[in-house]
C-alpha cells in the first residue's frame, strides 16, 4: 500500500491515531517518570543549602545553581529520547495500520458481495462506502465508487434521466405532488420472443423471470444479467464463449441452458423452467427423511459427476443453486457461472467469489478449484442436509479462516446417522484434497454400497 | 421543527425502500430529525450492529426498538456502546443499553428521544406510564432547555395506547406507537398539543402478514407450529409520521406517510 496515499484517506490516519493510543500512555508516563525520577536523583545527589540570615532566626532551602542547570540538561534529553521513541514507535505502527486497513476493506468488500449477492443494496451500499474509505489503490477504489453509484443510481429517488439505460425508461411516481424518479426494466418481451410473466428470484448474479417462450409455448427461467455484464466488452466476449460450453450440458439432474440473447444492452440467457422450489427453501421449512437426502445426493452427484466428465466445474455448489422438482428430480443450476464471474474483471484483488459458507479450503485460500473442490462444496450441502445445520456459523471472515483451518463437528454428535454416512461426509470435507474423494463417482459408489444396510 | 418518524423496518426490503426514499422525503417535508423503529429490521426480527451503522448511514438519526431488540447477540455490546440505539426504557435497569437519548444538531432546537414498551399482550415489563413519568423528569433535568420529546410505545394494545397518550397530553411533544405494523388512522393533536397516533405503520413488504411471508404466516395458524417466518417478497412502502412542531415543544400537525415507489 502506497504510504503516501494512505495519508490521504481520513479514515486509515483515524486507524493509525486510534492504534497508537499506547504510544500517548508512553508519552505521558515518560514525562512524569522524567519530571520525578530527575528530581528525586537529584534531590539527593545535591540537598538543597540551608541559608542563615538575620541572627540566624529565620533560615530557608534552596537549590545550587549547579541543580538546576544539571537538571535542565538531563531532563532536555531524556524528554528529547521519550519524543523520539514515541515517534519511532509510530512510524514502526504504520506497518501494521496498514496491514488492518487492507484486512477491513477487503472484510467490507467481502460483506458487500453477500449483501448485493442477496439484494440487501442498504447494507451492500453502507459496505462499499467503508470500502471506499478505507481503498487506497486507484484501480479498486474506481471500483468501488462505480458499484456504489450504480447501487445509487439504482434506488435513489433524485436519479437524472441522463443516467438512465437505453433499454430502461423512467417511471415517475407522484408522491404528494413531490416526482420521485426510479428506473426501471419493464420490457414485457424479451427480443420479441418471451414474455415475462413474474419475477422468480433475484441475486448478485441477477433477476429471474419466468417467461413464456411464445414460438413454442413453452415456459421457461430467463435470468437477466446485471448491466454491467453488458458494459463490459472483454466479459461479453468471454460470456458468449463459455455459454457455448455451458449449453453442451445435456443432463436430468442439470438445468439445461437453451439459449444467450443480448437484448439491447441487456444480456440474458434462458434455460429450463424447473417448477418446485431450492434446496434452500425446503431446508428452512424441513430436514427431508434420510432415504430422500440420500436420492438427493445421488442425483446431485450424478449431475455434478456428468459435469465434471464435461470438464466443467461448478465453484459455487451451495443449495441455493440445487432445485427440486415437485416430483423430487434435483436439478443443479448456474454450472460455471461461478468461473464466469471468478475470472472476470468484475472481481476486486484480494477478494474470493463464491459462498463462504460451501467454498473448498483451496477456494478460500485464493487457490486453483478442481473436481474436489465440487466434492467438498458438496459434502457441505449433504452436511447440511443430514443435520438441518451449516457446518459453519460466523461473519463471514471467520467461516473463511475455518473452512481453510477447522473440521467441523461430525454429523453424528449432532444426529442419528449410520457411521458409514459420517464418515463419507467427514471424508468430502477433508482440508487436503488428496484425501477426498477423488472424483464424483467414488462418492456416488460408496453412498450406493452402503445405502442397502439402511 | 420536523420530525420524520419511520414505523418499524421490516427486513431488507424495508431498509432498501427507506434507502431510496429517505432523501426525497426529508427535503419534501424540510426534516430536521429522522428517529426510525428498527427492531425488525434484521430479517423480521431484531437488529445487527452492522444494520443499524447502515441505517444510521442512510439518514437516521437515532433508532428505537422493542420487544425483538436482543434477537441477534451481537447487538448486546453494541447498545452498550452507542447512543444511537436506545432500548424500551421500562425493562430491567440492569439491560444494556439506554432507552432514552437526547440528539441535538445546530440550528434547532435539541429532541429528547424515550423509548417504552407496553405490558399488554407483550413480555413482562415495568408500568409504562410510570417509567414515562421518571423519564421525562429525568431527561429534563439533564437538558434543562430540552422542550421536544417524542416517545416511541412499542405496544399491542390500543387501549394502552391512547391511555399513555392522554396520560402524556402537554408533557410531550408527540407519542407514536409502534410494534401492530399497521398504521391507524387516528392521528391527532390532542388539546394540551401533544400529537399522536396508535401505530405508525410499517416500512417493507405489505403483501405479506405484518411484512413477513403471508404463506408462513397461514401455516403457522393453520398448523400451530411456531417459527420464525421469512420476510415477504412483493410490493414495499414506507410508512411513518411526520411531527411539525413549534418552538414551545408543542405539536403543529402530525400528518401519515404512506410512500411506495
Amino acid at each position: 500500500m502506497n504510504k503516501i496515499e494512505a495519508a490521504k484517506k481520513p479514515a486509515i490516519v483515524k486507524l493509525w491515531l486510534i492504534k497508537s493510543v499506547r504510544v500517548y500512555i508512553f508519552i505521558i508516563v515518560s514525562f512524569i517518570g522524567i519530571k520525578y525520577g530527575l528530581t528525586f536523583y537529584f534531590k539527593h545527589k545535591y540537598p538543597p543549602e540551608t541559608k542563615k540570615s538575620f541572627f540566624g532566626i529565620f533560615s530557608e532551602n534552596s537549590h545550587s545553581d549547579k541543580w538546576l542547570t544539571l537538571y535542565d540538561k538531563w531532563s532536555t534529553y531524556f524528554y528529547l529520547a521519550a519524543i523520539s521513541a514515541a515517534g519511532l514507535w509510530m512510524i514502526i505502527l504504520i506497518k501494521p495500520t496498514l496491514e488492518e486497513a487492507d484486512y477491513l476493506l477487503i472484510n467490507a468488500l467481502k460483506k458487500a458481495d453477500d449483501a448485493e449477492a442477496g439484494n440487501d443494496l442498504s447494507l451492500a451500499f453502507y459496505n462499499l462506502k467503508i470500502a471506499s474509505s478505507l481503498s487506497i489503490n486507484r484501480e479498486t477504489l474506481k471500483r468501488i465508487n462505480e458499484r456504489i453509484e450504480k447501487i445509487r443510481s439504482s434506488l435513489s429517488s433524485s436519479i437524472s434521466i441522463s443516467k438512465a439505460k437505453p433499454d430502461r425508461r423512467i417511471k415517475t411516481v407522484d408522491i404528494d405532488n413531490t416526482v420521485v424518479k426510479k428506473t426501471i426494466n419493464n420490457k414485457e418481451y424479451i427480443a420479441n420472443r418471451y414474455k415475462k410473466i413474474r419475477k422468480l428470484g433475484q441475486g448478485g448474479m441477477g433477476v429471474v423471470w419466468l417467461s413464456e417462450d411464445i414460438t413454442l409455448e413453452r415456459q421457461i427461467a430467463i435470468k437477466e444479467l446485471p448491466v454491467r455484464f453488458a458494459d463490459d466488452k472483454e466479459l461479453k466476449e468471454r460470456f458468449f464463449r463459455e455459454a457455448k460450453l455451458l449449453a453442451k450440458l445435456t443432463h436430468p439432474n442439470i438445468i439445461q441452458l437453451y439459449d444467450i440473447i443480448d437484448d439491447e444492452d441487456t444480456l440474458y440467457y434462458t434455460m429450463e423452467f424447473v417448477d418446485g422450489v431450492s434446496l434452500d427453501k425446503l431446508l428452512r421449512s424441513s430436514r427431508p427423511p434420510i432415504n430422500t437426502t440420500l436420492d438427493y445426493a445421488l442425483q446431485i452427484l450424478k449431475g455434478i459427476e456428468y459435469a465434471h466428465s464435461m470438464k466443467i466445474i461448478h465453484r459455487d455448489l451451495k443449495p441455493m443453486n440445487i432445485m427440486v422438482r415437485k416430483d423430487d428430480i434435483i436439478k443443479v443450476a448456474d454450472f460455471g457461472l461461478a468461473k464466469l464471474v471468478g475470472n472476470s474483471s468484475l472481481t476486486i484483488a484480494g477478494t474470493v467469489m463464491g459462498s463462504p459458507m460451501y467454498m473448498s479450503p483451496e477456494q478460500a485460500s485464493g487457490e486453483d478449484t478442481d473436481e474436489r473442490s465440487d466434492i467438498y462444496s458438496f459434502s457441505m450441502v449433504l452436511y447440511e442436509l443430514v443435520t438441518g445445520v451449516t457446518a459453519f456459523a460466523g461473519p463471514t471472515a471467520d467461516i473463511l479462516a475455518k473452512q481453510i483451518r477447522t473440521m467441523p463437528p461430525h454429523p453424528s454428535s449432532l444426529v442419528t446417522i449410520p457411521a458409514w454416512l459420517d464418515e463419507a461426509i467427514m471424508k468430502g470435507l477433508a482440508k487436503d484434497r488428496k484425501q477426498r474423494y477423488q472424483d464424483a463417482s467414488e462418492m456416488i459408489e460408496h453412498i450406493k454400497k452402503h445405502r442397502s444396510e439402511i | 421543527m420536523n420530525i420524520l418518524f419511520i414505523g418499524d423496518i421490516v427486513g431488507k426490503p424495508g431498509r432498501n425502500i427507506a434507502l431510496s426514499l429517505l432523501p426525497a422525503l426529508k427535503s419534501k417535508y424540510s426534516i430536521n430529525y429522522t428517529i426510525a423503529n428498527g427492531e425488525n429490521s434484521a430479517g423480521g426480527y431484531g437488529i445487527t450492529p452492522d444494520i443499524a451503522r447502515a441505517l444510521l448511514d442512510m439518514g437516521v438519526d437515532l433508532i428505537t426498538t422493542g420487544n425483538h431488540i436482543w434477537e441477534h447477540k451481537e447487538i448486546i455490546p453494541y447498545m452498550s456502546g452507542s447512543n444511537a440505539v436506545i432500548r424500551p426504557m421500562n425493562i430491567s435497569p440492569s439491560a444494556p443499553g439506554k432507552g432514552y437519548a437526547v440528539i441535538k444538531k445546530t440550528g434547532v432546537h435539541a429532541l429528547g428521544v424515550i423509548n417504552l414498551i407496553g405490558r399488554v399482550f407483550m413480555p413482562p415489563a415495568q408500568c409504562p406510564f410510570h417509567a414515562a413519568q421518571d423519564t421525562i423528569s429525568r431527561i429534563t433535568q439533564e437538558e434543562h432547555d430540552l422542550k421536544h420529546i417524542l416517545i416511541d410505545f412499542h405496544a399491542e394494545a390500543t387501549s394502552e395506547k391512547q391511555a399513555l397518550g392522554w396520560f402524556l397530553d402537554g408533557k410531550i411533544t408527540t407519542l407514536i406507537g409502534t410494534h401492530t405494523h399497521v398504521q391507524t388512522s387516528d392521528e391527532i393533536i390532542l388539546p394540551q398539543g401533544t400529537a399522536y397516533i396508535t401505530d405508525a405503520g410499517m416500512t417493507g413488504v405489505v403483501d405479506g402478514v405484518l411484512g413477513m411471508d403471508k404463506e408462513q404466516i397461514i401455516s403457522r395458524f393453520t398448523t400451530s407450529v411456531q417459527r420464525h417466518a421469512d420476510v415477504a417478497k412483493g410490493k414495499e412502502e414506507l410508512q411513518g409520521v411526520v411531527i411539525t412542531t413549534e418552538d414551545s415543544g408543542r405539536s403543529l400537525s402530525i400528518i401519515r406517510i404512506k410512500e411506495h415507489l
